[in-house]
């Protein structure tokens, strides 16, 4: 028989298909986005009684005959098929709901098979489901399992097994007395009618033909049959349309779904619990009050990036010596000077630069996967919708933004938790205006050198601010023209509270951290070496009788990157750079503290310059007029991220093409501003 | 009366649902259909979002998609 078994795994959000998956079999996930759009898809491969088994995991979806892009990629792939049986998860304490999925994918027309999860949990409510009466009711084998306690596992794969082997046989899909007597009518036409369409049941293309399904017209296309079938299927159409009082075949669809599976339910289970309110639905007392719950919500976050950053900043001192003496390591090893040069100040400082956020990512990422699988996400989404809603934002793109705070490349990636294509794509675009931590540098340095220090924490903080409000601002500019549309529409389960399956949580930041060294590390490494390239290079014939310094700039302001910078700066004359100010700008797109050492360089102060250096304090307070800082500080605050996060954005936003549209985008708003913010501080 | 008219712990019966057919689909595959039986939860501040429980089922919604949901009030 069947060597092999290809299983798509179709379930409703929350209802603990991945920690099946887990109890099913130890074999690690392979994950992967569908083509194009970034949801996520992964699959298992094990054995089991000699039989190659491969799970496919479908995203969550609700029903698959919507409109949303889960909906649309599980409904994509189930009428593909490319596989051998389709497994229904259920949460078998809320079986009413997660039977309309089922119902909705018997009609796919292939094996299938139902596995009621949370078996355990639906006994303790008190809620008895007659298994075998549903199977009866539904046509499909259905058995009773908890991946928490690992029960029914084997039997749901003999099952399966034994399913496969099996000939299919059609579930029988019965309608409402209304809906069936239509069917009846078109069956008979097509029976006595002159299409060629014996190979196929006449109930299904009666079916087909009042669901107005596009696969019918195209089967059918040109024959003389479905123009002989209209006159009949308008009139069939319109007794259902008053009937049921809408004119949109897919509302009549849903309401018979619905009907069917509110039936199997109330036939099939008892629910014997006891009137007692649900541990969730207290806690939510507490943690959704309309007065306590974002004060509580602010708390959890501030100590999550409490955690990020400060405990993650040991790890990162860590990694920087590490690589930093790594650089310093392999010098004498290597005779040839250039390729010396680009291995301890391009290649390995490069690769540094990404593993050095890897602690941030595996901490806020630990917290993002606690919020989601423990059901508290959904709650920030209730709590924030109505502020975010107003900028066109959704209640969840919170935590990207305020993590944005902290560096853009883990905000990046937070930004999976949002559904909504446009919603996401807005988040993405804006984050970059929430200030990072690299770009701290060069705001100490600039408020250092114009304000005095009981000022400078004002300043600094204003800065912030006004960045965050010129992201709110451009979320409600996009969302009125790039990402103009209908709202997609706020309802959103709640799903109980639960105790998160630790291997979710581990898998989850396992793969969030492997995604990103692998991704970013090669994109990343190749940035570098250009940078590094652009500048060192062309080398030149360094005059005589310079010092140290003299001698970087000369080399700087003749590198590709100094030609680049002076080539650029007409763009950058109404803001009042000069090609100093514009070769730091560019070099900060490699990595926003690099513009503080470029300056250092460019102003001629020495080597080794932080932010803190008094006399690059000076030097800028002497070189550079007030109003030029100011729209200087205005720049870097807008302009296009960090070489690392325009990666990581490409990879979240779904091409390269969005980071030119992001690179646009950001520079222009970056320009406008420090347009004004230049003139402004001119008066 | 709509669903926005409620106040927190009321209970209503969904009696009609007046919104295009995407958002009829979406309110539907969570299980908000005619003469379905409801609770509110929780108002948010603001009354920008609303929780209400269908049987085992809580369910989060923004003020405009609550706006689309007709009601009777259950009288306890």
């Amino acid at each position: 028989m069947n060597k092999s078994i290809t299983i798509a795994l179709v379930g409703q959000p929350n209802v603990g298909k991945s920690s099946l998956i887990n109890s099913i079999s130890n074999s690690k996930l392979k994950v992967g986005n569908f083509s194009g759009v970034t949801i996520e898809k992964s699959e298992v491969e094990f054995k089991y009684k000699n039989i190659n088994f491969k799970i496919i995991d479908l995203p969550g979806t609700y029903s698959i005959d919507g409109y949303s892009m889960e909906e649309k990629i599980v409904k994509k792939f189930l009428l593909d098929k490319e596989y051998d049986l389709i497994l229904n998860v259920a949460d078998s304490t809320n079986l009413d709901r997660n039977l309309f999925l089922t119902r909705e994918l018997m009609e796919m027309g292939n094996k299938m098979v139902l596995a009621l999860n949370m078996s355990d949990e639906a006994q303790n409510e008190g809620i008895v489901i007659n298994q075998e009466y549903l199977e009866s009711l539904l046509g499909i084998k259905s058995i009773k399992v908890s991946a928490k306690k690992r029960s029914g596992i084997e039997l749901l794969l003999d099952t399966i097994i034994y399913v496969n082997n099996k000939e299919f046989v059609k579930p029988k899909i019965v309608y409402s007395d209304v809906v069936e007597e239509e069917i009846g009518l078109v069956q008979e036409f097509i029976k006595k009618s002159t299409c060629d369409c014996k190979k196929y049941d006449s109930r299904d293309i009666a079916i087909a033909l009042l669901r107005r399904d596009k696969y019918i017209y195209k089967l059918f296309h040109e024959k003389p049959f479905i123009h002989e079938v209209q006159p009949l299927l308008q009139s069939s159409l319109q007794r259902l349309y008053t009937y049921f009082n809408t004119d949109v075949i897919q509302e009549i669809i849903m309401d018979e779904v619905h009907s069917f599976a509110h039936g199997a339910y109330h036939e099939s289970v008892q629910n014997v619990a006891k009137k007692k309110r649900g541990i969730s639905h207290i806690i939510d007392d507490v943690l959704i009050h309309p007065i306590f719950g974002i004060p509580i919500f602010l708390l959890l976050m501030w100590s999550l990036f409490q955690l990020t950053f400060e405990l993650g900043s040991i790890p990162m001192e860590y990694i920087d010596i590490f690589f930093n003496s790594l650089s310093r390591g392999v010098e004498p090893y290597i005779s040839n000077e250039t390729f010396k040069d680009l291995l301890s100040e391009g290649i390995i400082p490069g690769v540094g630069a990404v593993v050095l956020f890897l602690p941030n990512i595996v901490i806020l990422f630990l917290g993002i996967s606690l919020l989601e699988t423990t059901g508290y996400m959904a709650r920030v989404a209730f709590l924030l919708d109505g502020f975010f809603h107003r900028f066109g934002l959704h209640g969840k793109s919170f935590i990207p933004l305020v993590t944005g705070f902290g560096c853009s490349v883990p905000a990046y990636m937070a930004t999976r938790t949002l559904k909504s294509r446009k919603d996401r794509l807005i988040t993405l675009f804006i984050i970059g205006f929430m200030s990072c931590g690299a770009k701290l540098p060069v705001y100490v340095l600039f408020v250092g050198a114009f304000f005095d220090s009981n000022n400078a924490g004002n300043m600094l903080f204003a800065i912030y601010i006004l960045g965050a409000i010129i992201g709110l601002m451009m979320a409600k500019v996009l969302r009125m023209t790039a990402f103009k549309s209908e709202d997609e529409p706020f309802v959103m389960e709640m799903p109980k509270y639960r105790v998160p399956s630790l291997y979710v949580i581990w898998f989850t930041v396992y793969h969030k951290a492997l995604m990103y060294l692998k991704k970013a590390g090669t994109f990343i490494l190749a940035a570098s070496i250009i940078i590094w390239f652009a500048s060192n290079y062309p080398k030149l014939e360094i005059p005589k009788n310079l010092d140290t310094n003299s001698v970087k700039l000369y080399e700087l302001e003749h590198s590709y990157l100094g030609i680049i910078g002076k080539f650029t700066q007409p763009f950058f004359e109404p803001l009042g750079f000069d090609w100093r100010l514009t070769v730091s700008l560019e070099a900060g797109l490699a990595a926003k503290e690099v513009a503080v050492a470029t300056l250092g360089i460019l102003y001629n102060i020495g080597e080794n310059i932080d932010e803190k250096s008094s006399s690059l304090l000076s030097a800028i307070r002497g070189e550079i007029p007030f109003e030029v800082a100011v729209s200087f500080i205005i720049f870097i605050m807008l302009y296009m991220p960090c070489m690392a996060a325009s990666v990581v954005f490409a990879k979240e936003a779904g091409g390269y093409k969005y980071t030119l549209y992001l690179f646009i985008f950001t520079t222009t708003v970056a320009w406008i501003f420090a347009f004004i913010g230049y003139n402004i501080a001119r008066l | 009366m709509r669903l926005n008219d409620l106040k927190k712990a009321q209970r209503a019966k969904i009696v009609n649902i007046i919104a295009n057919t995407e958002l009829k689909l979406r309110l539907s595959s969570h299980g908000i259909i005619k003469n379905i039986e409801i609770k509110v939860d929780e108002i948010s501040l603001g009354k920008s979002t609303v929780k209400i429980s269908i049987n085992n089922n809580m369910i989060a919604l923004r003020a405009e998609e609550a706006n689309a949901i007709e009601v009777d009030l259950i009288n306890e």
